[in-house]
């Protein structure tokens, strides 16, 4: 059987076990038992246990449950609202206003978490309601959210960054250092589509035949004087500095990336400990639960794909894709745009952390071998999987919203969001065409690239 | 073929009839592609390559270079397990399982390559061979891997060149204990990060074998290196081994065959290993990097202080002190 | 002896788990912190931290798994099954429980054995360290112990909600596992925090029109739920 062939029913195993519904994490193990005993031989079957443990032994994946913890503490916060309420004072007048700050916000909130999830709900929690009772077509409302959310994977820390340093073997510095400008970019691509947007829906509106969309009244802006302005930003100057003192620790040669996470947490915990009227003991609790559900989701799927990538590497499958890939002698770009084609077809059905951790290992090779930079393909893979937060059927960031607005006709939250689908396809675009708006800091920050192995 | 393997119980016993085999060779080393790559990955290949020609395709060998199969630390248990059947492996990864084999990277109990190739039928290399086999490890080609210091300020020749409070990374847990005797802070960062600690400043200084330093790039960061043409205090072994359960599966002929190609690969592991040392110092000189030596004066102040560690071995560890003694009369 | 069978204890098992996962987190936490304070500022040695942190991080993973499975954290593709009525939905998620189970057993046996052989060689750690592995591999057998307890205890549930005994909206294995109930859950918190803010509000507003009087404890209004 040629190692293609055997690669195919794994991956058909793996995917007519995720859609039985259960847990991604145990279909990945029942299909990498699967596949140690079907292609390693029975005989392999006790390796199970120890693959399970050894994929779990990584200093790197640490960072994960403290990144989490660090947003989670923070989306506790007052963070949110105070984030919202400055952007808001600083663009009442602006059109489409206090959807830019929701954006605004989420990507300075995405500076303190590494997951998309969080971030979406932290500020939808506060703008929706906002957005609803000052005119705002839902729309534009949850369109804004739910892509501002997407930020938390990329702009750093970021826990599908991490996943993906760790199966390529790059350094998380560098991956994060990448994720900054495109980061800022993509933000100001958000906040132009609102400005159009908002001139659109107005136009509709003033024609006397077309109703408006669901929610659509007319917006209404508060007024702010200059000193409220100032007073808003002092309130989130704290949360600044805890983003600079988080890079600081990194990029200062303090600490290591999983290291930085524990001192972001010790950070987060004494600013809101002494300047946010203190951190209760039930609140922490909760917080520190809630962390454990989402580590142990995330690690779970994490060591159970690590298990099948070693059956993959045993059947020689990525190194055989990297060979058929040069044999095909195809051009480079037509080869990464399938490639994102397929991550794009995935990221509709599955959430990032899986496809960063199934993906990888086998993908690697081809880009190596194409002479694709690994760390500029990590971050367009994690812009890529922003996408997949906000596409139907399964799109975690569109469930946020449904959870936080359940008025809201879904019909309405999809059509707000599939624009910004289209932001993100044009951002990979433009990171194709010019790599070095990725690759720029990183070079910049780290003189050279990390060698790996040895 | 699917499945196939060292796993497989049927048939081929030793002396009976040869049957075809696939042995896994698993090592953490970069993939080597051509004459100019990592010689241990080098190794492997020639044996590869070696085995399939004695036994006339009968023995294949698959290498999984770049721990692609195994992480480089669990070889010992994987081939234990029979998931893999073959490794270059650094034995002291596994002193957590074989206290003993703490002696192959114990801190200047070997100086130079000649020292180091003199274990070879020596008495401290019989006995640790047999040790080897009753631990499940049969030896084919002795391979060793001098060490170099890399420090991002002034050249750490003597002790007295490590500054209070330096933070250091050191392969070999007896290592790490000796520089923290030296008064260096050891810090424990896996070698993938060793790079990107150094250029941040996590790490100021680091002790590694000299193939680990240029592959990792370190003549980017380091300002100084200490050189093991002369002296080096870490001196690795890291040979080529089949585990017995594999070995023992395999027919007599085949049993020649493999020991004979590892026979046949020793004295290209020896030089390959001297020349990487010269290969690496170059690239260390060539990017301005300050390329010292250790003089015999710095080295025995180092075996001062390794002899602390060579005690605490001694009396931790089982059998520990009959294989120092045997290994310091190789020396004297 | 009836509730024996019905597993119930396995849940307050799993949220055991949660709670010491919690502590497991805030240790990874300090001594991380203690580390890098170690070696930054006084230039002493870190040689065990790493390893430790390693191990709470094992921890987390694995035995918050069980509390993982009882808060339905653990994503699933739900896209096909709740195309299903409630009783063909059932009988497909205890049919997938069951296989779980089967999985989650296999790597229980599987590293109980590596437990043993660690346990009876006395095997250590090949690091500075030297940390007791019979220790250290107890963590993924006492986890999938535990997540097996977790879905012995849900199958339990199930088919009696398929026999009628209880509720189907009951029934913990349809209780929209997956992606939404980690949101739903999340979306909660952040709803706590928000009325503990506005509590904390009104604290401070009291506080402020009564500055002398004692401050009052802390009631344990479980609000958002
Ligand atoms: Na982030
Ligand atoms: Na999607």
């Amino acid at each position: 059987m040629s190692s293609f062939a055997q690669g195919g029913i794994i991956l058909a195993m793996a995917m007519v076990l995720f859609l039985t519904g259960m847990p991604i994490a145990f279909a990945l193990a029942i299909t990498a038992i699967l596949s140690i005993v079907i292609f390693l031989g029975p005989d392999q079957f006790d390796l199970f246990g120890k693959m399970v443990f050894d994929s779990m032994n990584d200093f790197g994946l640490l960072a994960i449950p403290l990144f989490v913890l660090m947003g989670n503490l923070f989306g506790g916060s007052t963070a949110s609202k105070q984030l919202f309420e400055a952007g808001e004072a600083w663009l009442s007048r602006v059109k489409g206003g206090l959807a830019m700050s929701s954006v605004l916000a989420s990507a300075i909130f995405a500076a303190l978490t590494g997951a998309s999830a969080a971030t979406a709900a932290a500020i939808g929690r506060v703008a929706i309601p906002e957005m609803a009772t000052r005119g705002y077509s839902s729309r534009i409302a949850t369109g804004a959210v739910a892509a501002g959310g997407t930020l938390g994977i990329l702009i750093p820390p970021s826990v599908t960054l991490i996943l993906y340093g760790i199966a390529a073997e790059q350094s998380i510095g560098q991956l994060f250092a990448g994720g900054i400008i495109p980061g800022i970019v993509i933000t100001a691509m958000f906040c132009i589509w609102i400005f159009i947007a908002t001139r659109m829906e107005e136009r509709r509106a003033s024609r006397p035949d077309v109703l408006p969309h669901h929610g659509a009244r007319k917006v209404t802006a508060r007024l702010y004087s200059w000193p409220d302005r100032f007073v808003s930003l002092a309130k989130v100057v704290p949360f600044a500095l805890l983003v600079f003192a988080v890079l600081f620790v990194l990029y200062r040669g303090i600490a290591t990336p999983s290291e930085a996470a524990a001192v972001g947490v010790v950070l987060v915990m004494a600013l809101i400990g002494i300047g946010y009227r203190g951190l209760r003991g039930k609140d922490l609790i909760k917080v520190l639960l809630e962390t454990t559900n989402q580590s142990t989701m995330i690690l779970l799927i994490t060591c159970f794909s690590a298990v099948i990538a070693v059956v993959l590497s045993y059947l020689r499958i990525p190194q055989d894709l990297a060979t058929l890939v040069t044999d095909l002698d195809m051009n480079k770009w037509v080869v990464m745009l399938i490639i994102n084609v397929i991550l794009l077809v995935m990221g509709c059905f599955l959430p990032p952390v899986s496809i960063i951790v199934m993906v990888t290992p086998v993908l690697l090779p081809v880009i190596l071998t194409l002479g694709f930079d690994p760390i500029w393909f990590g971050v367009l893979m994690t812009i890529n999987m922003e996408m997949g937060l906000i596409t139907p059927p399964v799109g975690l960031n569109l469930y946020v919203i449904k959870g936080i607005a359940p008025d809201i006709p879904l019909k309405e939250v999809l059509i707000g969001a599939l624009p910004y689908v289209g932001i993100l396809a044009l951002a990979l675009v433009l990171f194709s065409v010019f790599p070095e708006i990725i690759t720029w800091l990183p070079e910049k920050l780290y003189s050279s690239g990390v060698a790996t192995g040895g | 073929a699917c499945g196939g393997g060292g796993g497989d119980d049927s048939g081929s016993t030793a002396g009976g009839d040869c049957e075809d085999v696939t042995l896994r060779l698993s090592h953490q080393w970069p993939e080597a592609t051509g004459e100019d790559g990592d010689f241990r990955s080098l190794i492997a290949q020639k044996f590869a390559e070696g085995v399939e020609e004695e036994t006339d395709g009968q023995v294949k060998v698959q290498v999984f270079p770049n721990s692609t199969l195994s992480k480089s630390t669990e070889q010992y248990d994987a081939m234990m397990n029979g998931s893999i059947d073959m490794s270059v492996f650094p034995l002291d990864y596994a002193s957590g399982r074989v206290p003993e084999w703490s002696v192959t990277l114990m801190p200047g109990l070997v100086r130079n390559h000649a020292q180091a190739q003199s274990w070879e039928g020596s008495p401290i290399g019989d006995a640790l061979v047999a040790n080897m086999e009753e631990n499940g490890a049969h030896l084919l080609t002795w391979v060793w891997n001098a060490g170099a210091i890399g420090s991002k300020t002034d050249p750490i020749v003597s002790p007295s060149d490590v500054e209070p409070g330096m933070t250091m990374r050191a392969a070999g847990s007896y290592v790490e204990f000796m520089l923290e005797d030296a008064g260096a802070g050891i810090s424990s960062l896996p070698s993938n990060e060793i790079y990107t600690a150094m250029q941040t400043g996590v790490l100021d200084a680091a002790v590694t074998s000299t193939g680990s330093f240029a592959s990792y790039n370190l003549q980017e960061q380091v300002k100084s290196f200490t050189s093991p043409t002369e002296n080096t205090f870490w001196f690795m072994f890291e040979p080529l081994i089949i585990s017995t359960g594999s070995y023992e599966k395999l027919c007599s002929d085949q049993q020649a065959a493999v020991d004979k190609v590892g026979a046949d690969l020793q004295d290209y592991a020896y030089t390959a290993s001297e020349e990487d040392d010269a290969r690496v110092e170059k690239i260390f000189a060539d990017a301005g990097v300050e390329v010292v030596q250790m003089d015999d004066a710095a080295f025995d102040e180092w075996l001062e202080l390794a002899q602390k560690q060579w005690d605490a071995y001694a009396a931790d560890v089982e059998g520990g002190a009959e294989l120092l003694e045997l290994a310091q009369e190789q020396h004297d | 002896m009836k509730s024996i069978l019905t597993f119930r204890w396995a849940n307050a098992l799993s949220e055991l788990t949660g709670y010491l996962c919690g502590i497991a987190l805030l240790a990874a936490t300090a001594v991380t912190v203690q580390a890098v304070t170690a070696r930054y500022f006084l230039g002493a040695p870190t040689v065990w931290q790493t390893e430790l942190t390693i191990y709470l991080l094992m921890f987390v993973t694995f035995v918050g798994a069980a509390y993982g499975l009882k808060h339905h954290a653990h994503v699933g593709v739900d896209l096909v099954v709740e195309a299903l009525g409630p009783r063909p939905q059932l009988i497909l998620r205890l049919v997938t429980a069951v296989l779980c189970l089967g999985v989650v057993l296999i790597v229980f046996w599987t590293s109980f054995k590596i437990w043993l052989e660690a346990y009876e060689g006395g095997f250590t750690s090949s690091t500075a360290w030297r940390a007791p592995l019979s220790v250290v591999y107890t963590i993924l057998p006492v986890g999938m112990g535990a997540v097996a307890l977790q879905y012995v205890a849900m199958i339990v549930d199930g088919v009696r909600g398929l026999t009628g005994k209880i509720p189907m909206s009951e029934v913990m294995l349809m209780g929209h596992g997956g992606e939404k109930a980690v949101v739903e859950q999340e979306i909660e918190q952040i709803g706590v925090a928000a009325a503990a803010e506005a509590e904390a509000g009104a604290e401070a507003e009291a506080e402020a029109a009564a500055q002398d009087e004692p401050r009052p404890t802390d009631d344990d209004t479980e609000a958002g739920r």
